[in-house]
Formats: structure tokens, C-alpha cells, sequence
């Protein structure tokens, strides 16, 4: 019996499969390696040290944010007094700034004093979402944490810190 | 005899079938699997693991040096006690720090 | 009765060439990991957050092993694979068609020295005051 012509429609049939095959595993390689890195909590947490470090010094607050009369400096440039640089050239095509920072003075009751904002204010609204919804990549990548300071007065203050990081196009694929 | 061959041609057909049947289920995999690196896409984010970066000094990670911070105003302020309570709200054990 | 089996070339021919196809298939994906794209990126983004976690006087070295291999492949200079320009990283290791590497930005507002070491293959980098 002459089975030929039926394996040569296999063969065809298996070819077609391998091309599938390959088609398929270069599609997932694609999709898994176009992801870049989300670097931005990790950059939103280093941003919250460096503004720690830049409000307390010794468990002191910094005369430039609350002078020797406990009085609370309101215009103090945040990039200069802190040595930051918001401006992200990588990023000079995108309408909003890539940076925010929300430094809240409380009394140690937890009672709102004033705040300060530095970079992007556009980020709050999602940073606070983002706590409440928890995912969404689009959103930023932030950080929040605590301490304890006191000014030159003696006066004590619980302080919280909010970091932002957009910075969305480098770290997340849209 | 012509009755037989009327009857017995189901081989043929259920060679096709097999294929279809299995490219079908070859295409269904490949999407799935396609799904799971996508989703494992997702997953590369750094995390910020208990506030421990890539650094090796243990007092260097993000909470302890914002704890160390407060254990300071702690040690410098004559009220005391507001600190402790405020440490204590945020589970904060001021003890590792000023000992 | 001969019941002596003899390797059909046919089949011989089939099971060599899908041996073939796997195994430009494994080869395809062990080359997407070392890719140049994604060792740019990670270089950068390292180097980016290095220097924002970095206060002035610190000084850090990386291993820029893998970066070597790739940008000699590439005939790219090893003291051109990380430049500075203002608060901006750049990782270059393949400057073909004009392309420009990967860039990252940092926040903190510091002088970045970068000294390469080709023969460590390694990178110096010192924070300094601005």
C-alpha cells in the first residue's frame, strides 16, 4: 500500500507546527524581556532617607525649616536646602516633574501643624490613592515613613514623609 | 463487498481530526504560557523589602535610619514620654536604638 | 523470517533536524537574556540609585564584567560604556546606527568622578560636592 502522499501532508502539518512553536516562544521572550526594571519604590525609599536626613540632624530639625523661635519657614527652597536636583532630562518631553515630596509636621498627638511639598504636586492625589487601590503600574512609586524630631525651641514634632517617583516610561511598559 | 467500503473510511477522517485537535490545543498552550510571561513581566520590581536596600550595614536600612533619627530626638528632649507613646503607636521598640 | 530492523534514513533526517531547530530555539533565548538593552538598563538604573544613595566623600565601585564582554563584541570602548551628563547616567554598549545607550536620571545633587579600570573591569565612582 502506498501511504506516501499522507506523511508528506504530516510533514507539511508539522512544519506548520514548529513555525507555531517558534512564533509562540519568541512572542513570550519579547513580551517578558520589553519589561523594564520598576526601580521606583526602591528610589521613592531613598528619596524619604535623604529627606529625613535633610529635616533632622541629630533628632534636630534644621534651623532653615524651623528657626530658633520655633517659628516655621515656610518658603525654604526644598532642592536647595536638601541638595536635590528634580529636573530628570531623561524625562523633559513629559508634562509633569518626576519627583514629589510631602514633609507633614503633626504635634506628637498626631495634630496637623503645616506642611511643605517639594517637585510635582500632581503626584499626591496618586500616592494617596495608590494606598488605597495598592496596584495600578501607571501609578507612582511611593514611600511613606515616620519620625520623631524635636525643633531648637525644645518643641517636639511627629513628622511624615511621603515620596513620590513617576517616572513612568522608563520603568513600566505603557 | 461494496457495502464494506461504503461503511470503513473512518481512519482517514480521525488522522485529520488529531491534527486539527492538536494544533488547537498547541495554539491554547502557547497562549497561556504567552499569559504567564507577561505576568511574570510584572513581577520585575524591586522591592524594597523591609526597608533593606542594597546595602550591607544593618543600621543603613530605611526604617532603622529613620528610627535611629527619633531615638535621637528621644534621648535630647525632656519629655519623654510623648516620644515613647508615638514609638509605641508605630511599633517602634526605642530600646534597640538607645541602649 | 527476517525480522532485522534497519534505521530508516527518512526518519533519521527528521529527529536531526528538529535536534536542530531546539537547539537554535535554546541558543535564541540564552542571547535574549544577555541582551544588550537589558544589561544597559540595568547598569543604569544600579548606577542612578548608587549615586542617590551615595552622600558626598563615599566612593563605590561595580564589576562591569558582563559590560565588558558585550561592548568588546560591540568594538565599544570600555572608558565610553558609563559617561555623566549633568544628573544624567548613560550606559552605551553598543554605539551602532548612532544609537545612544540607556539613560537614568538621579535626584541627589552631587559631582559624580567616573574612573574606569579596564583591567579590573571595573568602575570607580566618587561622590563629591557640588
Amino acid at each position: 500500500m502506498n501511504n506516501k502522499g499522507t506523511e508528506q501532508i504530516i510533514s507539511v502539518y508539522w512544519f506548520a507546527i514548529l513555525i507555531i512553536v517558534a512564533v509562540g516562544i519568541s512572542a513570550m521572550v519579547f513580551t517578558f524581556y520589553d519589561h523594564p526594571y520598576d526601580v521606583r519604590e526602591l528610589e521613592a525609599d531613598i528619596l524619604m532617607n535623604k529627606v529625613a536626613d535633610c529635616i533632622s540632624e541629630h533628632g534636630v530639625i534644621k534651623k532653615e525649616i524651623i528657626n530658633d523661635k520655633g517659628e516655621f519657614q515656610r518658603d525654604f527652597d526644598m532642592e536647595e536646602l536638601c541638595n536635590f536636583n528634580f529636573k530628570a532630562p531623561d524625562f523633559s518631553s513629559e508634562i509633569h516633574g518626576q519627583y514629589y515630596v510631602l514633609i507633614t509636621f503633626n504635634d506628637p498627638n498626631g495634630n496637623f501643624l503645616f506642611d511643605k511639598e517639594g517637585g510635582d504636586n500632581y503626584m499626591r492625589t496618586l500616592c494617596f490613592a495608590k494606598e488605597k487601590i495598592a496596584e495600578g503600574v501607571t501609578l507612582p512609586g511611593c514611600a511613606k515613613a515616620g519620625l520623631f524630631a524635636v525643633d531648637l525651641t525644645g518643641k517636639q514634632y511627629s513628622i511624615e514623609i511621603l515620596s513620590g517617583v513617576l517616572k513612568t516610561t522608563k520603568n513600566v511598559r505603557v | 463487498m461494496c457495502g464494506y467500503n461504503f461503511y470503513n473510511k473512518r481512519a482517514e477522517i480521525g488522522t485529520t481530526m488529531t491534527w486539527v485537535i492538536a494544533t488547537i490545543i498547541i495554539v491554547i498552550m502557547l497562549l497561556i504560557f504567552l499569559l504567564g510571561a507577561s505576568l511574570l513581566a510584572k513581577l520585575k520590581k524591586t522591592e524594597v523589602a523591609g526597608g533593606n536596600l542594597f546595602v550591607t550595614s544593618d543600621y543603613m536600612r530605611t526604617d532603622k535610619w529613620l528610627n535611629t533619627k527619633t531615638a535621637m530626638a528621644y534621648l535630647i528632649t525632656s519629655n519623654k514620654g510623648s516620644v515613647e507613646n508615638w514609638a509605641e503607636k508605630n511599633k517602634i521598640d526605642l530600646e534597640e536604638y538607645v541602649k | 523470517m527476517n525480522k532485522k530492523g534497519e534505521i530508516l534514513v527518512g526518519n533519521v533526517v527528521f529527529i536531526i533536524l528538529n535536534v536542530i531547530y531546539l537547539s537554535i530555539l535554546v541558543i535564541f533565548l540564552y542571547t535574549q537574556g544577555s541582551g544588550v538593552k537589558i544589561v544597559e538598563e540595568t547598569y543604569a538604573k544600579e548606577i542612578a540609585l548608587l549615586v542617590d544613595y551615595s552622600q558626598p566623600g563615599m566612593f563605590f565601585y561595580l564589576d562591569m564584567g558582563k559590560a565588558y564582554d558585550i561592548a568588546e563584541e560591540r568594538n565599544v570602548d570600555f572608558d565610553k560604556i558609563v559617561s555623566k551628563d549633568e544628573n544624567l547616567i548613560t550606559v552605551t554598549l553598543d554605539s551602532s546606527n548612532n544609537r545612544k545607550g540607556y539613560s537614568y536620571s538621579f535626584f541627589n545633587n552631587v559631582n559624580v568622578v567616573i574612573t574606569p579600570q579596564k583591567e579590573k573591569k571595573i568602575y570607580v565612582f566618587s561622590i563629591e560636592e557640588k
